[in-house]
């Protein structure tokens, strides 16, 4: 059984389709990489798997179990956690108090988090005063105090400089040597999600084109073929 | 400490004003009147101050509990208190079942569905001449039967009757805002789409706080009509709920006090600014501006600022 599998997803904005029949499944914990050419699908596949969107088809399973159109908070409590590309945070609550706004992890373990990428300085301080880095690493290190067991990363490095960019890939890297989850990383920096990625799975025009190893990705005519159309 | 007495000190002289003002009838009724507008201000500060929900017609909830009571004492021959609760559990349920349909929408189309639920409530206060009375409004409502020696017919006790019941709806925001709901309804108002991913359902919250905002709202209305002895549709209008945003927003929005310090605003300076006849309201309108524009987070955030600076 699946830990989560997505079975003939669509979904379609006006006359774009950007979800068409994609089929995907994950049986083990690991961290996956999402890649694909700007509007192949892969945020609206974050959506409808963190029940933001609804799909006009398809399913999409927990263990086996049919969450298909459950709303967010329903699958949150389900154990999916999520970024977003756009950066969330909550921009009056101090960076403590982000992490501990309905978490499951305790005030020690959000120290710790935020020790880990370097923001315990700023603890007490409100997530607004932040770098865009700094509370892009904020919003990560928040997704893991609801401890879920399936956490979509969409675009964590955008816009984060290289020098925080180490310290997230870092992160990403102890949290999973830590407690093995399904990381589902959305990233367009090639370099990150080399390194990062066990597995990559290339999405095309709202269908899954390829899926392998990072290097085997790499050589696909066909993925190629996608990126430079 | 000093934090302490000072409420302690206010709380004193809220407390001997009607010793104080014995010979000032005049100062107890804008009081009252205040302690009246500062209770649906507390409400809708829950909704919009807290929460972000911009409601055009909160006022109306004011109304649904108003003319329950009216007609659960004067048809029905009920007593006051239990007409005021069912009063108020009138406008709690109104406002979950109205707030339902309500909160489907988000930003200003949810002010402008609030506004036409507003006037619709409106109407059929206007209206509804049977239950209500019609426009010429709901006269003979009594004020709450004495209790023992103790009547409510004298201004200087029904101020504390009013008073009382601004301090409830001040506790009941108290507890709301500090409990983990509270904190709910803030990062509710700061990222709706970051607190559901969280699992927050927000639905659930959103009609939660429009319920205890009407249950408030509910509360104002029936001491109010209880005051003036009569309901009137006038007191539940599209301006009136516009005051009380005005009232919220002026007083500081997601404050503590801010209601408080809003409704005394509202309603003690236009009665105060009568010396100056017909430009009062002139008068009125250049003091809103001049809070709106140098104190962005209401006379709340002037006085915060201030008692920093004296305690530095």
């Amino acid at each position: 059984m699946s830990l989560l599998a997505v079975e003939g997803l669509a979904k379609r904005y006006g006359g774009v389709a950007a979800l068409a029949g994609c089929h995907l499944a994950f049986e083990r914990p690991g961290v996956y990489g999402l890649i694909g050419p700007n509007g192949a699908g892969k945020t609206t596949l974050f959506d409808v798997v963190t029940g933001i969107v609804e799909p006009d088809a398809g399913r999409v399973r927990i263990d086996g179990r049919d969450v298909t159109g459950w709303p967010a908070y329903r699958l949150a409590a389900a154990g999916v956690a999520r970024s977003f590309q756009e950066c969330r945070v909550f921009p009056e609550f101090t960076c403590l108090e982000n992490l501990l706004f309905r978490a499951r992890a305790p005030e020690s373990e959000a120290r710790r988090l935020l020790r880990l990428v370097n923001l315990e300085k700023y603890a007490g301080e409100p997530a607004a005063s932040l770098s865009f880095g700094e509370r892009r690493l904020l919003e990560i290190v928040g997704t893991f105090m609801a401890r879920p067991r399936i956490l979509l990363l969409d675009e964590p490095a955008a816009g984060v400089n290289p020098a925080l960019f180490e310290v997230l890939q870092r992160f990403i890297r102890t949290m999973y040597d830590e407690r093995p989850l399904l990381f589902l990383i959305v990233e367009h920096n090639m370099e990150f999600i080399m390194a990062l990625a066990s597995e990559i799975v290339v999405m095309h025009q709202g269908a899954v084109l390829e899926r392998g190893a990072p290097h085997a990705v790499q050589a696909s005519p066909r993925v190629l073929e996608a990126y430079l159309g | 400490m000093a934090g302490r007495i000072a409420a302690a000190a206010l709380a004193a002289l809220l407390l001997a004003v009607p010793a104080l003002a014995a010979q000032q009838p005049y100062v107890l009724h804008v009081l009252i009147l205040t302690c009246l507008y500062a209770i649906p201000a507390v409400g809708l500060n829950l909704m919009l101050g807290y929460t972000g929900l911009v409601s055009l017609g909160h006022m109306a909830f004011a109304g649904v509990g108003a003319y329950t009571a009216a007609v659960l004492m004067v048809d029905a021959g009920w007593s006051f208190w239990l007409a005021l609760a069912a009063g108020v559990l009138g406008s709690a349920a109104a406002g979950a079942a109205i707030g339902a349909v309500c909160l489907r929408f988000r930003t200003h189309f949810f002010m402008i569905v609030t506004l036409a639920f507003g006037l619709m409530l409106y109407s059929v206060m206007n209206n509804w001449d049977d239950v209500t009375r019609g426009a010429a409004g709901f006269p003979g409502i009594p004020r709450p039967a004495p209790i023992g020696e103790w009547s409510f017919g004298p201004l200087s006790h029904f101020y504390y009757l009013a008073l009382g019941g601004a301090l409830a709806a001040f506790a009941a925001q108290w507890l709301a805002v500090r409990s983990s709901f509270g904190r709910v309804l803030v990062a509710l108002r700061q990222d709706e789409r970051l607190a559901q991913a969280k699992g927050v359902n927000g639905m659930l919250y959103k009609s939660a706080v429009f319920a205890l905002g009407s249950a408030l709202a509910g509360l104002g209305g029936v001491l109010h009509v209880s005051f003036l002895r009569v309901a009137a549709p006038a007191s539940f209008t599209l301006a009136e709920s516009i005051n009380a945003v005005l009232i919220v927003i002026v007083g500081g929005a997601g404050t503590l006090a801010g209601p408080a310090l809003g409704a005394l605003v509202f309603v003690g300076l236009p009665e105060y600014l009568r010396i100056a006849a017909e430009w009062r309201l002139v008068l009125f309108g250049v003091a809103l501006v001049l809070i709106t524009l140098f104190a962005p987070q209401g006379l709340a955030g002037l006085l915060a600022r201030a008692w920093r600076a004296v305690r530095a």
